[in-house]
């Protein structure tokens, strides 16, 4: 191109983000809302808000399953998490199919062993297919869109580095006086900060987009064995007395220095019955597939074999189990958990001040012009638009009836219905006031989040606290202090309708500055 | 910005050569990779996993800084070809 390198650099940086940069914002958001998939999908199902764990559980979901599925081959038993409340027990009587999804399953509250049946909703993990495959598309060609946006994302990640000619100077310089500057310091201060993830979380998107990215160099890969023919069926003698299953548990626990997850038993209440305690939580971020420990008892409650976690093979395969694992944050504890979150957090201010620096800076030139107006449109409709959409979805979550038919797509259908009427709003008002109008619509839908939580749960919040449900109150403070931000966010906008002679001064004041960020949009 | 038709012209090329052009150029340097580093094939092909993504960006990189569109376009495509070519006539197929 022509000029310098960096100002070519500049060039692709700007016009690579731009095009993709309203997909690039909503997978970002999906993705960062979805680091507490579990938690959200706890929280969409107010049915199980009712269950309480406690050390019981195991014993508790034992004894449903002996009463309910005596019959059974096999059970299943998923223990509360520091993610989940409710219990799940699945089972699988002699004959029937096994995989997946044969057999039974019941969700249970964990101190009571009542059956709990949840609503019918996709909760968090329709976000979760949005953010790699998108919805109401094949999901080969979602996919592939999101592959090229995020190898768009990765150029603008480098690119905006070399672009940045002052990127520890500026690091410091936060003007919120001076709009124009200020759209353009909370981009760089947004993306430096969180740099190591943006890098992270781009590099390791794009390599589990892998098989579908790089379709050549994982032909015939990772194919599902045949499933096993169905065991023979056998005839046990009933045990006498019940597993010894609070032991097993303390020994797996203590054997691993991990809590439990699940636990498998094959022919139960025979003396046959054989064991599985897993403890699969990932401690390490280079750990192999599947790669949980766990130690497998007979009945009368001695190990028969010890399974530690998986490890990888070598360096490779580490490095990109790595990245896997990294990119899901698989391994994460809460508080490593909550700093990706806010590290997501940051790259979506960071994709959304870069979209509205780039508007902002040519409102003088290209204002009136058809795809300027687009682009502004797009921003308001993208950025706040999207964000009152995912407050929708939880809002529809708790006020389509329960008993509503298909209600899972009726919940994806307000979600797109409401981002359809922010686009809407937006196209109608392009300006500065769009944005207010927006953000006060988020502020408001958000702040509200707790109290709907409240009304329309079994449990109230103040039962939640009682029970020390810090998933439900944790979701309820991020969407109350998420209303407050965009309330702040909102006030902010709407107080600083910049008179036009101050719009006009940032750039001249700027313009000794950032030489090739500013010179661009004019050349 | 001025959309002159040669510079239309001239951004349309770069993005042709970076986008699917870098595409294939990454791709046959990938293939060379793993056949030169002698990798086996789950760790050659766990690598370029991640590789292919780095060397896609530094050719996107070149292409839009390179001073004109034209070296651009046969930059990748003479090495693209190229590559290609002595892998047929070293593996007898294509990649």
């Amino acid at each position: 191109m022509k000029g310098s390198f960096r100002e070519s650099m500049t060039w692709l940086h700007t016009w690579s983000s731009l095009v993709v940069g309203w997909l690039l914002f909503a997978i970002f958001l999906t993705g960062t809302v979805v680091f507490f998939r579990s938690e959200i999908n706890y929280w969409m199902a107010p049915e199980l808000h009712v269950s309480q764990p406690g050390p019981g559980s195991a014993q508790v979901a034992y004894d449903y399953l002996a009463r309910k599925a005596p019959e059974a081959e096999q059970w299943q038993i998923q223990l509360p998490t520091t993610r989940e409340r409710a219990l799940q027990v699945r089972w699988r009587n002699p004959g029937e199919p096994g995989g997946r999804r044969g057999g039974h399953s019941q969700a249970l509250d964990a101190s009571t062993g009542a059956e709990l049946a949840p609503r019918d909703t996709d909760a968090a993990n329709f976000l979760y297919r949005f953010h790699f495959q998108l919805h109401g598309i094949h999901w080969l060609p979602g996919r592939i869109i999101v592959g090229i946006a995020s190898m768009l994302m990765f150029v603008g990640i480098i690119t905006g580095i070399v672009a940045h000619k002052h990127i520890f100077k500026d690091f410091f310089a936060f003007r919120t006086r001076k709009s124009l500057r200020g759209l353009l310091d909370g981009h760089a201060i947004t993306a430096v900060f969180a740099l190591p993830f943006h890098f992270m979380i781009t590099l390791s998107g794009l390599v589990l987009l892998a098989g579908t990215l790089v379709f050549w160099n994982n032909e015939g890969g990772r194919g599902r064995g045949a499933e096993p023919p169905p065991a023979p069926v056998q005839s046990f003698t009933p045990a006498d007395g019940d597993l010894p299953l609070a032991a097993m548990l303390a020994t797996t626990e203590a054997r691993w220095q991990m809590p439990v997850r699940a636990i498998a038993i094959q022919h139960p209440l025979t003396s046959a019955a054989k064991v599985e305690v897993d403890s699969s939580y990932r401690s390490g971020v280079t750990s192999g597939r599947g790669g949980g420990a766990s130690l497998v008892f007979n009945a009368a409650g001695e190990i028969q074999k010890e399974n530690p976690g998986a490890w990888a093979d070598n360096a490779i395969a580490a490095t990109w189990n790595a990245l896997s694992i990294l990119h899901q944050a698989r391994f994460a504890g809460t508080l490593l958990r909550w700093l990706f979150f806010l590290a997501g957090v940051l790259g979506c201010v960071m994709i959304a001040t870069g979209l509205a620096y780039w508007a902002k800076k040519r409102r003088k030139q290209l204002g009136g012009r058809f795809g300027y107006e687009l682009v502004n449109a797009l921003n308001i409709a993208g950025v706040a638009g999207l964000c009152i959409a995912t407050a929708g979805f939880f809002w529809a979550n708790r006020l389509i009836p329960v008993a509503a038919e298909d209600r899972a797509s009726l919940e994806i259908s307000a979600f797109f219905l409401i981002w359809l009427a922010a686009l809407a709003h937006a196209a109608c008002l392009r300006s500065r006031r769009g944005w207010v109008h927006q953000f006060a619509v988020a502020a408001l839908l958000y702040a509200l989040i707790p109290l709907l939580d409240s009304l329309t749960s079994p449990v109230s919040l103040v039962g939640a606290w009682r029970q020390g449900d810090w998933l439900r109150l944790g979701f309820d403070l991020t969407c109350f202090a998420t209303g407050v931000a965009f309330a702040v966010a909102a006030a902010i906008l709407a107080r600083g309708a910049v008179p036009a002679a101050r719009v006009a001064a940032a750039p001249a004041a700027n313009r000794g500055r950032s030489a090739p960020l500013a010179r661009e949009g004019a050349a | 910005m001025t959309a002159t038709r040669s510079s239309a012209l001239d951004v349309l090329t770069r993005v042709v050569a970076a986008g699917p052009g870098g595409y294939c150029l990454s791709m046959i340097v990938c293939i060379w990779l793993v056949r030169l580093l002698q990798l086996s094939s789950q760790e050659g092909r766990q690598l370029v996993n991640v590789l292919f993504f780095v060397v896609y960006l530094l050719v996107i990189m070149w292409v839009f800084a390179v001073a004109r569109s034209r070296t651009a376009a046969l930059g990748v495509a003479l090495p693209t070809l190229a590559l290609f070519g002595l892998h047929r006539l070293v593996a007898g197929e294509w990649a």
